[in-house]
């Protein structure tokens, strides 16, 4: 038995047989008129000792002599089930139907919840204490601890006042990020609030014409944006340097040079900047077209008789009753631009220089965790940034508290 | 007609022309700034196309680049459709594969579950839906790990179904779905309850018939969704035969970093067939992303 993963097969049992027991026994509890509630528990519990038992047995007893027999373990859970679904007595009692229905339907759900969405979280907190890696062989739960030893909150001391390389590249690339953000969004405001609102006042047949074409980069690819605009940002043949040459002023190595920089930014940065905007600008602009269709047309009026010019009206009247869809689009911006990682990757994979200038946190996260194999800091960079996050989403619940009606 | 009457009047058509000038002018600046915006958008687009037609000598002459190619070639794309490692019907077939059998999945349990959280109650039924809500506010990249380390222990990575089997559950499609279905009527479901129907029966037969417009939105999401995936694909599926196509370019971009034609070329192969749904179906995905922005 030694070529088969005996833990995984534990866990393929235990997950069908709870599945299959928890969503098909109320269906029958319920047929008979009996809780479903009590069937899908009675089925839970049913289908994962008997996938665990007969699993087992099937493997041990069949497995030297019949290579299906790993195919058939994963029954295992239909040994005791199917009797128990027999079994199950009627009472006279209706009205349990939907009810069955219910908890046949959402026993998956709080499966999938449970597996794929608590554990997993619950599991990132773990590792973040743990200095962990999948090669290591570790302890019996989840291979932590002996090779895997916990560190307690060593990580985040290290990020912290750590001044190890580990440490230097974390700091960077926090620095980066918040950089990144703190950019994007102001720019990105400055340019669909005014554009959504020209979008608003031309002819209602152009409108869509207008919005579709401005909503093309959002569905492209972010790896093909990327690849376009390295291409335009290229040291020898991009566009952007032949203008410059055009010009008569020196071209730069955009993506290379770590030296060179824009308005105090670096050029890389600058660059990655430009491309995220561009790709990422047409969504915030249909939500802002739609928050203006929304706004009564008699306000506007109102205003226009009372002799404000059409910028008056947008200063005074827009855009103090956009400010809800203002403040929530500029939330999810921000947290979308903590969260880059495809563009950056292509373009520069974090570069130029030692210390990369567009590094930033997921890029770290993903080469610490999958290409230098330490998940232990990955995860604790990742918490970082789960608390980054929450603090946004805090501070705009916080800000939206009150509720505005127009 | 008294003199200060005409005079009167010729001010007053004085006073309107110099407003229809104003307007004018007004309304022209307003379609030139929309214009050069439209012109920002497409450029980079049109500039890969043509791109991609040069050839390679053209591409890195130094001196006299033109914006349209001098010498029109197919050539990069003949390169590519006949490049014996670069099986491109695959990886077709591999995006394809991965955001169409996602579409189905999230359609079904996307609307089953937000028919279930819209039309019955249930014990823990508020608190449920309140930790599907806060779901998505865990960024991806925490949960990624522990993912990928799952996927690991069950033998998925590596596999097109390892992004299929953990995929059936969306938050955001449960609460947009669970926000239409709210709309409709009780009295259809009793009608229907009384006509015998079960439960799963009005699922099937009254709620997904009147969903049509709605779940065609997120269906198209979830597959653009899906189709631009970057980094979770690039984690799961290290081999290359099982690639999807954004890691499939990035990947043979860096093997031939020099030809950029080639690369240009690449790129609108991959990015071509999203493009051309959206351009088809446009009003769709606006009114998807416009609904998504309640996200969050």
């Amino acid at each position: 038995m030694d070529t088969i993963d005996l833990q995984a097969y534990m866990l393929y049992w235990g997950m069908i047989g709870a599945l299959v027991g928890a969503s098909v026994t109320p269906l029958v509890y319920d047929r008979r008129h009996r809780n479903p509630w009590t069937g899908a528990l009675i089925g839970l519990f049913v289908g994962v000792v008997s996938a665990e038992a007969f699993g087992w047995l099937t493997l041990r007893l069949l497995l030297e002599r019949w290579s299906g027999a790993a195919l058939l373990s994963l029954l295992g859970c239909l040994v005791l089930l199917i009797p128990l679904w027999w079994s199950v007595p009627e009472r006279s009692r209706k009205g349990f139907q939907q009810r069955g229905f219910v908890s046949s339907s959402i026993s998956p759900l709080m499966f999938y919840l449970l597996t794929m969405s608590i554990f997993p979280f619950l599991w990132a907190i773990i590792l973040a204490f743990f200095d962990y890696s999948p090669r290591r062989v570790g302890g019996p739960i989840l291979g932590l601890g002996e090779d895997n030893p916990f560190v307690g909150l060593a990580h985040f001391q290290e990020m912290w006042v750590g001044h190890t390389r580990n440490a230097r590249m974390f700091q960077n690339s926090m620095n980066n990020t918040l950089l990144f953000a703190m950019i994007i969004l102001p720019l990105n405001l400055a340019i669909t609030l005014p554009l959504a609102a020209l979008i608003e006042s031309v002819h209602e047949r152009l409108k869509p014409l207008f919005r579709a074409v401005y909503f093309l980069p959002v569905v492209t690819s972010s790896v093909g944006v990327a690849v376009m605009w390295g291409y335009i940002f290229h040291a020898q043949y991009g566009l952007l340097n032949q203008a410059l040459k055009a010009f008569g002023m020196t071209p730069i190595a955009w993506l290379q040079d770590p030296r060179v920089e824009i308005l105090g930014i670096p050029a890389a940065m600058f660059a990655v900047i430009v491309a995220y905007l561009w790709q990422d600008f047409g969504y915030n602009l249909i939500i802002f077209i739609a928050a203006l269709q929304n706004i009564p047309i008699s306000l506007k009026d109102a205003a226009r008789v009372d002799g404000a010019s059409p910028a008056q009206v947008f200063l005074h009247v827009t855009l103090p009753l956009l400010r809800p869809t203002i403040m929530v689009t500029s939330v999810l911006t921000m947290i979308s631009s903590f969260q880059v990682f495809d563009i950056i990757q292509v373009m520069t994979n974090g570069g130029p220089g030692r210390i990369g200038k567009t590094d930033v946190v997921v890029l770290e996260i993903y080469k610490n965790a999958f290409r230098y194999e330490r998940m232990g800091w990955a995860a604790a960079m990742a918490l970082v940034l789960f608390v980054l996050v929450l603090l946004v989403t805090t501070a705009q619940r916080w800000l939206l508290r009150t509720t505005w009606e127009y | 007609m008294t003199t200060t009457e005409i005079a009167q009047s010729r001010e007053a058509a004085v006073a309107r022309r110099k407003r229809l000038v104003r307007q004018i002018f007004s309304r022209s600046t307003v379609y030139t700034v929309l214009l050069i915006g439209c012109l920002v958008t497409v450029i980079p687009f049109v500039w890969t196309l043509l791109a991609s037609f040069k050839t390679h000598e053209e591409i890195i002459n130094p001196t006299h680049q033109t914006f349209f190619p001098r010498h029109f070639t197919t050539e990069n794309y003949h390169t590519i459709l006949t490049d014996p490692t670069l099986p491109l019907a695959r990886f077709y077939f591999n995006s394809a594969f991965i955001a169409i059998s996602n579409v189905i999945l999230l359609s079904f349990t996307s609307s089953l579950w937000g028919f279930v959280f819209a039309k019955y109650n249930f014990r823990f039924k508020r608190l449920l839906f309140g930790y599907i809500l806060a779901t998505m506010m865990i960024p991806f990249q925490v949960t990624m790990i522990p993912s990928y380390l799952i996927l690991l222990k069950f033998d998925l990575t590596n596999k097109l179904l390892g992004l299929v089997v953990l995929s059936w559950f969306d938050a955001f499609g449960i609460f947009l779905l669970r926000q239409f279905i709210s709309s409709i009527p009780d009295e259809l479901l009793d009608a229907a309850r009384i006509d015998g129907a079960t439960e799963w029966g009005i699922y099937w037969r009254v709620i997904l018939p009147q969903l049509g417009p709605v779940l065609a939105t997120y269906a198209l999401m979830v597959f653009m969704w899906n189709w631009n995936a970057y980094l979770w694909p690039l984690i799961v599926l290290r081999d290359v035969n099982v690639r999807t196509l954004p890691i499939i370019l990035t990947w043979y971009n860096n093997r031939h970093t020099s030809d950029l034609g080639l690369q240009m070329a690449a790129s609108v192969l991959i990015v071509m067939p999203i493009l051309l749904v959206y351009l088809s179906l446009q009003r769709y995905v606006v009114r998807g992303f416009t609904l998504s922005g309640f996200k969050g």
